[in-house]
């Protein structure tokens, strides 16, 4: 059962997975690419300088990738299964509907921490070709509050996706938006490694809140 | 069904934190005026202090006994700050309390330090540049390199990208042979080349002794300073300024604070009343004659006026109104029960910080009760199995109210 799953949402989500790291390792070479240029024209001295004392971030690019890329695998996700409630189909399937959906999220959860691995991946490998460890590793720690704020749309997305009533999609909509915005807020490198925790245990409650429209959707509520 | 149930009650838990982060921001943004913050300068002719202070939107100028200026008279009082003014309009005094002046006297004589208290948990890169400190050119340039320290001293050549092993190999020996203990535990020097001259940086190392290291003429300069080594240091600033009478200041984990001096890292204590290190903004302005220690907590404001020989002159404080009584804080506190802070004005980090309110909450915890029963009423809920709807309610006001308010209870069996 587990298996024709992993096909069925595989063959559903595999080039939005695709387009997700073709469009992370077009970011990473774009970092690679900027800071060649920008040690070639200003001195390595100076790119130093700045990364150094005004915290400037040489892989910004790399910001909103994570959302972007969690809306649309979410859409891409749920939205087929929301048309005309045909989610509603799977519950002749011989498996409770709180698994489908919580093995649906973990799904996209797992792909999209693989890929956001990759891409910290590719991070390290460029950041090293130009700067020290010191630099690298506290480039590696800063992206983490993007990918959580990544995870964190993901979950909320597929929630108003399946979500079937309109006040309460909006809702959870904001609700998501003031969230993953509080981890876009950085200015300076590391600045929120103090309170990462607390994050990671908000992930941990967005987590579980999708199981309450599925069961709405289910009982035909409005 | 219990599973369904509880992921109601986790959206019902996002929306209360999120609210709880997001509303009294937005409250605040929505009735926050200016405090009038007032800034203290020492007068030299009046020999007292004069405020300038925002109130009722426009500026005050005024000295400590109540006596109101204008802005011309005001800045006439005070030379040293109003210089460039004053000689404008041709009344520069020629000596002020003895001392002969003129514009570049003052220029060469005043500076300003600043000591934030969210500088205390800057987040930092540990990678320095160490300046030529006797270079033959008058303008400071950038080495090639940026230094750190973990169980030796490396310099890293920017440009290659590498450890440039010769030069380390040079500074390592010289802090060894100085008695340097690895790992250092405070790295303090100013990295710019907006100054005019290097002091290089001043090290406290594991055994908690203060180094002095400079590069001069390529070499290390590395002194061992008489600084004792049970001061509990928290932060070194290090400001090179034209007056070049103290390297800069020292704070400790008991919130004193102490000047370094030139001459053989003497410490020249300040005392300053009720200072906080991490939670006031510390301003030290120098002229010729004065060093105003100004500090404030942003609703406690303190000066503390010494001399040049760093003799204690005078001292005084401007109260503002308290947070906590303020009538904008009490609809505040008596609107949301409690708060979720995630930063805070004199920290660089980010937090997460839950502040419970006062007992005025009480005011909107019944208030949202009420609200919440009529909605159920109307909708016609069951009262009896929404029971933990108004438990929730009555632990978080507002934020729980709109919570089960637009996430609505559904049929679980």
């Amino acid at each position: 059962m587990f298996k024709s799953l992993f096909e069925k949402e595989w063959i559903k989500l595999r080039w939005v997975l695709l387009a997700y790291i073709i469009i992370g390792y077009a970011a990473i070479f774009s970092i690679g690419s900027d800071l060649q240029y920008g040690i070639k024209m200003h001195g390595a001295v100076k790119y130093w300088s700045n990364v150094i004392t005004y915290h400037t971030n040489f892989f910004s690019i790399l910001k909103y990738l994570p959302i972007f890329g969690a809306i649309t695998l979410a859409v891409i996700q749920f939205v087929p299964e929301s048309i005309n409630k045909r989610y509603r189909l799977s519950f002749h399937l011989p498996m409770n509907e709180q698994k489908l959906l919580i093995f649906m999220l973990l799904f996209g959860i797992v792909s999209m921490l693989l890929l956001d691995v990759l891409i910290a991946l590719g991070l390290f490998v460029v950041s090293g070709m130009f700067f020290p460890s010191d630099i690298v590793s506290i480039s590696l720690v800063s992206i983490v509050p993007w990918f959580l704020a990544g995870i964190i749309t993901y979950l909320g997305t597929s929630t108003v996706v399946i979500e079937p009533n309109w006040v309460q999609k909006v809702v959870i909509g904001i609700t998501t938006y003031f969230t993953f915005e509080l981890l876009m807020a950085e200015r300076l490198f590391t600045q929120y490694n103090n309170v990462l925790i607390y994050y990671f245990l908000i992930t941990l409650i967005y987590g579980i809140i999708i199981l309450f429209p599925g069961h709405r959707l289910r009982k035909g509520s409005k | 069904m219990i599973l369904n149930k509880f992921a109601r009650y986790a959206l019902i838990l996002l929306i209360i934190i999120v609210c709880a982060i997001q509303l009294p921001f937005f409250y605040y943004k929505t009735v926050h005026k200016p405090t009038g913050s007032p800034r203290f300068y020492y007068s030299p002719i009046i020999e007292d202090f004069a405020i300038m202070q925002h109130s009722n939107g426009k500026m005050e100028f005024r000295d400590n006994q109540g006596n109101k200026y204008n802005r011309r008279s005001f800045e006439k009082i005070l030379p040293f700050q109003f210089y460039r003014d004053l000689s404008k309009w041709g009344v520069l005094p020629d000596t002020i309390c003895g001392l002969a002046i003129d514009a570049s006297v003052i220029h060469h004589n005043s500076t300003r330090y600043r000591l934030m208290g969210k500088d205390f948990d800057l987040p930092q890169i540990k990678l320095y540049p160490l300046f030529e400190s006797e270079s033959d050119f008058a303008q400071l340039q950038f080495p090639s390199n940026f230094f750190r320290i973990n169980d030796k001293i490396e310099f890293i050549t920017a440009s290659e990208n590498k450890i440039d092993e010769e030069l380390s190999e040079k500074f390592n020996t010289a802090l060894i042979k100085a008695e340097f203990k690895f790992p250092a535990k405070i790295i303090a020097g100013l990295p710019t080349t907006k100054k005019p001259f290097d002091e290089g940086y001043f090290i406290v190392d594991n055994s908690n002794t203060v180094f002095h290291m400079k590069k001069v003429k390529s070499e290390p300069s590395i002194v061992k300073t008489p600084i004792p080594q049970d001061l509990d240091i928290r932060k070194i600033t290090i400001q090179e300024t034209v007056t070049q009478k103290v390297y800069g200041f020292l704070v400790t984990n008991k919130d004193e604070i102490f000047m370094i001096s030139y001459d053989n890292y003497k410490l020249l204590p300040i005392e300053l009343d009720d200072f906080v290190a991490d939670k006031m903004d510390l301003a030290i302005g120098v002229d010729p004659l004065f060093m105003n220690f100004t500090y404030d907590d942003n609703y406690n404001f303190y000066s503390a006026v010494y001399d040049t020989n760093f003799q204690f002159i005078d001292k005084m404080k401007i109260a503002m109104t308290p947070k906590k009584e303020k009538i904008t804080e009490k609809v505040k506190y008596a609107l949301f029960p409690f708060s979720i802070k995630t930063s805070d004005s004199f920290s660089n980090l980010k937090q997460f910080k839950f502040n419970m309110h006062s007992s005025l909450s009480i005011v909107g915890i019944i208030l949202s009760l009420i609200i919440g029963f009529m909605v159920k009423i109307k909708r016609q809920e069951d009262l009896k199995s929404s029971w933990f709807d108004f438990v929730i309610i009555a632990f978080t006001g507002v934020y729980g109210l709109l919570g089960v308010i637009f996430i609505k209870t559904d049929i679980w069996d």
